[in-house]
């Protein structure tokens, strides 16, 4: 138990930084996919870590603090957790479910604001009258996309439709639940930030190419360096903090639709297979001091 | 893909199709550029009368037709609720899908010399 409750941080490591680098070898579903499924994966690993660290942690500390200290003897001498590597690991749990609360509340109150703005409406999309360019797809009843006047007026009409068929695309996809998985697994595990951000890139590229089904890729294209100029020209308002997908997006429109390439996902897949038999291994040996401990 | 699902609800598709054209348009002409075949003329006409009573879409009537044109959500609460969503930062929520950040200033000459190109097949 002593280096296979370790192990599976060590794998979590290797998902979160070569993770992102295979996801740009899948199209952009599949891609977005893998992302999500890899964040579950890191988020129960460490979770399992934790959990497992605290628990035989507890057990070695309890007899110190005069708990159970006939039964002292027992654990003595087989492998466990030193009992600071315990307290540490209470610790960062508690930190952990801070964590993942102040997210999920963070998201509800989103949420809130969104659904007041949009319930008035109730036809899938809401053009509001704002001299501020932008366009939101939002989650709420069957769907919604908001657009501002001042975007629409800086696109040509075949622009403007791939716009709308981008979030569209967004709500069609349910790109929100996946941003959920992973926002979630980034408060759980803050090592997963390119995870999220790769997923960014993914479900955007994923409606880019939605919205090139309907009003072709040269046209998606422009609609998107159109948008993009506008919004930076906007004064700094919410779109201030900034990434550079817009290159990355213009360059995959300019090329062919693109196709997965699984065989990059193997590597990856058989140290998720090692670092499960690691966790599961300390789970069993854990279970084992526990079951001597409080027989 | 089912395509009508692809695209919204029927109401959805018939703003947007309003909001993807800058001139306004008949009924007839919103029903061949919804690209859903199997939808009625009449269903159409339909969706765009309730639009109308809803005040999300204008008639007009010019010669012996009518023609739609979509009105926007001018209402100043709207526009305030969504500056106050967006300067909470929750474009980077899951629950905002936008369709861009913020761009670096390097990429603003990429994107103008994207756009000085002539547009494909001249519908640009």
């Amino acid at each position: 138990m002593i280096y296979s409750v370790y192990l599976p941080m060590i794998v979590v490591c290797v998902l979160a930084l070569v993770g992102p680098v295979v996801s740009r070898k899948l199209a952009p579903s599949a891609s977005t996919r893998f992302l999500s499924a890899l964040a579950v994966v890191s988020a129960a690993a460490t979770i399992g870590t934790l959990v497992l660290l605290t628990a035989g942690g507890m057990v070695k500390m309890l007899p110190l603090l005069g708990i159970g200290a006939d039964r002292e003897q027992l654990v003595g001498g087989r492998d466990g957790v030193p009992w600071p590597v315990g307290v540490v690991a209470a610790v960062v749990l508690a930190l952990v479910t801070v964590r993942v609360f102040r997210a999920a509340a963070n998201e509800r109150r989103t949420l809130q604001a969104l659904k007041a703005l949009v319930e008035e409406s109730g036809e899938g999309l809401l053009v509001l009258e704002d001299s501020q360019p932008y366009a939101y797809a939002v989650p709420v009843g069957i769907g919604t996309v908001i657009v501002s006047t001042a975007m629409l007026n800086t696109l040509t009409d075949p622009e403007r439709r791939a716009l709308l068929a981008h979030e569209q695309a967004h709500l069609t996809h349910h790109h929100y639940r996946y941003q959920l998985i992973v926002i979630t697994a980034l408060a759980i595990n803050p090592l997963l930030g390119r995870v999220r951000r790769e997923l960014k890139l993914q479900t955007e590229r994923w409606a880019d190419e939605s919205a090139a089904q309907q009003a072709t890729r040269p046209v998606t294209a422009r609609s998107l360096a159109r948008a993009a100029l506008a919004s930076a020209a906007a004064p700094p308002t919410a779109m201030a903090y900034s990434t550079d997908h817009i290159r990355e997006r213009l360059a995959a429109l300019a090329v062919e639709p693109p196709t997965s390439h699984w065989a990059t996902v193997i590597p990856l897949a058989v140290v998720v297979t090692i670092g499960s038999a690691a966790l599961l291994d300390a789970i069993t040996s854990c279970a084992i001091l526990l079951a001597l401990f409080y027989p | 893909m089912d395509v009508r699902r692809e695209r919204g609800t029927l109401e959805a598709q018939v703003l947007s199709t309003l909001w993807s054209s800058s001139a306004p348009l008949s009924g007839a002409e919103v029903h061949e550029q919804l690209g859903a075949p199997e939808l009625s003329y009449k269903t159409v006409l339909t969706v765009l009368t309730r639009l109308q009573a809803k005040g999300r879409v204008a008639r007009e009537k010019t010669g012996r037709a009518f023609i739609y044109r979509p009105v926007p959500d001018g209402s100043a609460v709207a526009a305030k609720r969504m500056a106050s969503v967006l300067a909470r930062g929750a474009d980077r929520s899951a629950v905002l899908q936008g369709f861009l950040e913020a761009i670096d200033p390097a990429d603003e000459v990429l994107l103008r010399e994207l756009l000085s190109t002539p547009p494909p097949g001249g519908t640009g």
